[in-house]
């Protein structure tokens, strides 16, 4: 189920039931959205944000390409303990402000690296990083390559099973919705959604199987 | 390979776990079968990262996507000639740009108040067989992707065929107003709201409202929030003070 908070189409009782949800757990419409990956929702987090970091990185002898990957990162941190409610905004500039502070102690990290050392002699006026409730390292190292293991496999997975699962996980539609666009039932949609996610944990751990 | 197969029924129940989905009846359950079992616990594991995979995959492609949007718009380069009176006169040129840049800039309390609820309409479910409103629900596709510009270019030539209809003017409108063309969403949305027996009748009074809105005309917008019955054009009336 899509869920839905103080939209304007949704019947009355319905918008009621979310205003006293969205009270009771003081998230704003942005967070909720956010967390079901509406692409306003999205689109407005990540251009309300850049520029910000852009002229942080710029002004700490980084680039525009190292700024948009190091925003991108993470806006997809951010994006992971929103989503995983290990960080709790309770409005919309706490989000901005956590999405900033987690850019910048990733291009301090970076900063600091041998990696960076190497390059040139480290002379950056940046502060000392802040300390963060969750900064997108929660997750352990055996999970986070379990993780790029399934990203590459998905690469490889055709491009109706691919399609399909966007639409059930990342777009969070109701098997009643794909089922329609599909032009089939809604039994056939599951079963395909499961012979899918089987071929895609084959492609990612299949040598894992002993 | 197939070894280790996982039925229907022990994916499902896995995904359901995973999404939150699982009743208070069947949790305790599985996460006492966690604790014991470690080909569940590998494969509950397995999955998970399956489903961050596909969702992160999709959002980079998509971040990827704004970041085009953002640059396209950033290409307006001023140029300069070296000349001292054309550079006074761009200095004063940008003066008088950087004022109504900070005045645009800092946000007026209808505006705070209209990007605190607008959100674009949801749009309508799409058939996927050829409908003789083909290129309407092509429109659709690429509206409820977000992509308002494809969807109001598909929908431009036919409002001219149909002008009165009400289900084109209101997602017109939306589309418009989602782009930020406050003033074109209202032409489409006084239009769409002219329909009273339309479906979308208490929506559009509402849209028309959070352009008006945008737009600064605060009693205009009151006057329209007032004819919808949506329960967000009570909130939004509370919050103006304006309560029906």
């Amino acid at each position: 189920m899509k869920k839905q908070y103080l939209t304007a189409v949704i019947p009355s009782n319905m918008a009621k039931a979310a205003t006293v949800l969205y009270q009771n757990t003081f998230t704003s419409p942005l967070v909720e959205a956010i967390k079901v990956n509406e692409e306003w929702a999205l689109r407005t987090l990540y251009k309300d944000n850049y520029e910000k970091v852009e002229t942080l990185i710029l002004r700490n002898s980084g680039t525009k390409e190292e700024a948009k990957d190091i925003f991108q990162e993470a806006f997809i941190a951010a994006w992971r303990n929103i989503k995983d409610n290990k960080f709790l905004p309770e409005n919309n500039s706490a989000i901005n402000g956590y999405l900033y502070t987690i850019a910048k102690n990733k291009w301090m990290d970076y900063l600091r690296s041998p990696e960076y050392k190497k390059k040139v002699a480290f002379n950056s006026s940046i502060a000392e990083p802040v300390h963060l409730p969750a900064d997108g390292k929660g997750d352990s190292e055996e999970f986070n390559k379990k993780l790029s293991v399934a990203m590459e496999a998905f690469e490889k997975l055709g491009e109706a099973c691919k399609n399909l699962l966007i639409k059930f996980y990342f777009e969070k539609k109701s098997m009643k919705e794909i089922a329609e666009e599909l032009q089939m039932d809604a039994s056939s949609a599951r079963n395909k959604k499961y012979r899918c996610m089987q071929v895609l944990r084959e492609l990612a751990f299949e040598k894992d199987v002993e | 390979m197939k070894k280790h197969n996982q039925s229907q029924e022990e994916f499902e129940r896995i995904e359901r776990y995973l999404t939150g989905r699982m009743d208070d009846n069947e949790k305790p359950d599985f996460e006492a079968s966690l604790k014991t079992d470690p080909r569940l616990r590998k494969q509950t594991e397995e999955v998970r990262a399956l489903l961050h995979a596909i969702e992160e995959k999709k959002l980079r492609e998509k971040l990827d996507d704004f970041h085009e949007e953002l640059t396209a718009g950033n290409r307006r380069v001023i140029s300069v000639r070296p000349f001292l009176k054309y550079a006074i006169a761009a200095s004063i040129a940008l003066l008088i740009g950087l004022g109504v840049w900070l005045l645009s800039v800092r946000k007026t309390p209808d505006e705070k108040l209209f990007s605190q609820y607008f959100k674009p309409d949801p749009g309508l479910v799409t058939p996927m067989s050829t409908t003789p409103d083909y290129e309407f629900y092509r429109g659709m596709v690429d509206y409820k992707q977000g992509k308002y510009k494809p969807a109001i270019r598909r929908w431009r030539p036919l409002i001219e065929q149909k002008p009165k209809n009400d289900t084109l003017n209101f997602y017109l409108g939306v589309a418009w107003l989602a782009q930020g063309e406050n003033k074109k969403a209202i032409v489409y949305l006084s239009k769409a709201v002219k329909y009273p027996n339309s479906t979308f009748i208490n929506e559009a009074w509402y849209y028309l409202g959070l352009a008006l809105l945008k737009e600064g005309h605060s009693e205009k917008a009151i006057h329209s929030f007032k004819k919808s019955n949506l329960e967000n054009s009570n909130l939004i009336l509370k919050e103006m003070g304006s309560a029906k």
